[in-house]
């Protein structure tokens, strides 16, 4: 296991590698360069001179770009140009929300997603099945910002049983906290739900017909354990891979989530920080966001391995 | 005879596809919003751009049936011209994905060795970006605007037709028909694109439907950010966004935008999983 894992890490390196590459050269696409960027079109020569001498941008590419991987390797991803901010200590500060917010997401999203999808394939063909199918297909075209206000109109502004906005630390008042993480989570977790529940129905029903549901029916087991024990189990294996992938739509997601319900996080620092035109922020949340991805699909690769016997390890 | 056997396979790919559940309806979605960006200036009952400051957040009605925004702009006419912007996104991200994805993939699959590992290593590493993540960064770099948020999405997509044809012409270079071609002297490029290219014509279609709704979601992400089409030019996503902070005095200026994003989007996930459904069983969810 522990030979499996190290392994499945050392071949992230290289990919990591090409990722703090592509990062730093998209941002380096900027016309005029970042500098001119942050500063905007009116700046003075001697003052983006200044800022490339203070931000690096005077040394050639290869030269700014080992200095910072050089440094990002110590923990160290620069400072943000407005503020002085230490860029690891902004990501840090801000990462509770974040974090939760996923978290929660992943949680509704499991709930919702398997037992729609095991119930519509259990009812194969049914109305419950067509309608389990349909808020699928509707789950997966809705814009998560529509769903998030719909979602504010109905249980902020008519009902009033949710704050619109607004967030308390867990630390502070965990009661609070999660009333405020209740609509944003059931937003993002609703949305993925979509594909996890389409991805269930399908690989339950693939479960649902093989020779070992039938030996365990046979056996006389309830009906109950044969779908959750027997079917679900082997069904897993596909779901726990869809969900892996769909963990880049939750990062994706808790973006425009964090934005709209004003969740103190690192999306809503992504987007602050695009609008500052603040380029070493930028860059080091885009790579910690694309490394946390990478290493998630390890962690799910791992899972996968361990929910399949059939996957040799090593 | 031979001429038409491409013509024949089309119309029975298309009579198969109308016969697949909810894929004549979206198909109609499609060809509506693709009339509405084209004849937007004929159909669209007042200018998108046009403020009547008398005429301020009015409820829907027989003059406004999508009633007006907060600058009196008719929220109709907005949908209406908004179209261009959302279909234009999701055909040139596409475009641009399709073109340079697909190139790559070829390149990869057909001559294999330094050539694929180099540019699959790539692939793999812009795949390891969530794809919003990855356009939000491009975005930064180039600037807030329609025509970068468009390059920005192609960019994304890229990868995924990459992988996509790569994986097709891997399968399809062992198939008897391209075996034979080979061993009768047929030179690569004929190869490639006499045998192999229409052979992978059914995912690729699959993956250019759903690349699209991609494409039209993600503008509409980037929009409702600020990060895509800028005011005044209407689009949908940023007409989400103004309708947030309006939203329990004039419900409708959020409500009828994004019910076109999401049945704009709806339609070609539907076209795209019926375009699979009628041809590749096997694919079925």
């Amino acid at each position: 296991m522990v030979a499996f894992l190290i392994k499945r890490l050392l071949a992230t390196i290289p990919t990591i590698l090409l990722v703090t590459i592509a990062v730093f050269l998209i941002l380096r696409l900027t016309p005029g360069g970042p500098a001119v960027a942050m500063l905007g079109d009116q700046a003075s020569p001697e003052a983006v001179a200044a800022l490339n001498q203070k931000l690096g941008l005077d040394k050639p590419l290869y030269i700014q770009y080992l200095r910072w991987l050089g440094n990002a390797l110590h923990g160290d991803l620069g400072r943000s140009a407005f503020g002085n901010q230490p860029v690891t200590e902004l990501i840090v500060q801000r990462i509770v929300p974040t974090l939760e917010l996923s978290i929660l997401a992943l949680i509704v999203s499991l709930l919702i997603g398997i037992s729609a999808g095991v119930i519509a394939a259990v009812k194969r063909n049914t109305a419950v099945d067509a309608v389990a199918s349909i808020l699928a297909i509707l789950g997966v075209s809705t814009p998560s910002f529509w769903l998030a206000i719909l979602l504010v109109l109905i249980f902020s502004l008519k009902l009033t049983w949710l704050p619109a906005l607004g967030y308390v630390s867990p630390f502070s008042n965990l009661a609070t906290n999660l009333k405020d993480m209740l609509l944003p989570s059931l937003t993002l977790g609703v949305i993925l739900a979509a594909v996890i529940t389409r991805f269930t129905r399908a690989s339950m029903l693939d479960s649902l017909y093989q020779d070992y549901v039938r030996t365990a029916r046979s056996k006389g087991l309830e009906e109950r354990t044969v779908i959750l024990r027997h079917a679900l189990g082997n069904a897993m294996i596909p779901i726990v891979t869809v969900v892996g992938l769909e963990l880049g739509g939750l990062l994706s997601g808790a973006v425009i989530i964090e934005t709209i319900f004003s969740l103190p996080g690192n999306g809503q620092l992504l987007v602050t920080s695009i609008f500052n035109r603040d380029f070493p922020v930028v860059q080091g949340l885009v790579v910690v966001i694309a490394i946390v991805f990478i290493l998630v699909n390890v962690a799910v690769d791992v899972v996968y391995a361990l929910i399949d016997p059939r996957i040799r390890l090593g | 005879m031979l001429r038409s056997a491409p013509q024949a396979y089309w119309r029975w790919v298309l009579g198969r596809i109308w016969r697949v559940r909810l894929a004549p309806f979206s198909l109609i979605i499609v060809l509506i919003a693709i009339f509405m960006a084209i004849f937007a200036g004929v159909i669209a009952p007042d200018s998108p751009t046009h403020a009547e400051l008398g005429d301020v957040l009015l409820s829907p009605s027989l003059h406004h049936p999508m009633g007006t925004d907060d600058l009196g702009r008719d929220v109709l006419s907005r949908i209406i011209y908004g179209t261009r912007a959302s279909l234009s996104a999701g055909i040139v991200a596409t475009g641009i994905g399709l073109t340079i994805g697909a190139t790559l993939g070829l390149l990869s699959g057909f001559f294999l060795g330094p050539v694929d590992t180099i540019l699959m290593r790539v692939m793999d590493a812009l795949l390891a970006f969530p794809g919003l993540i990855l356009a939000l960064a491009i975005t930064a770099a180039l600037g807030p605007s329609l025509i970068n948020a468009m390059i920005a999405i192609g960019v994304v997509s890229v990868p995924r037709f990459a992988r996509l044809v790569r994986g097709q012409v891997l399968t399809l270079n062992d198939a008897d028909y391209v075996v034979s071609a080979r061993s009768i002297g047929a030179r690569n490029m004929r190869i490639l694109f006499r045998h192999i290219g229409p052979n992978m014509l059914t995912p690729i279609i699959i993956q250019v439907s759903l690349s699209v709704a991609f494409a039209i979601l993600t503008e509409a992400s980037l929009s409702f950010l600020g990060l895509g089409v800028q005011p005044p030019t209407p689009s949908w996503g940023f007409m989400l966004n103004q309708g947030r902070d309006y939203i329990s005095q004039a419900p409708w200026l959020a409500i009828f935008p994004g019910v076109t994003i999401f049945l704009v989007v709806m339609a070609f996930n539907l076209l795209g999983d019926a375009v699979r459904d009628a041809l590749d069983p096997r694919l079925r969810l």
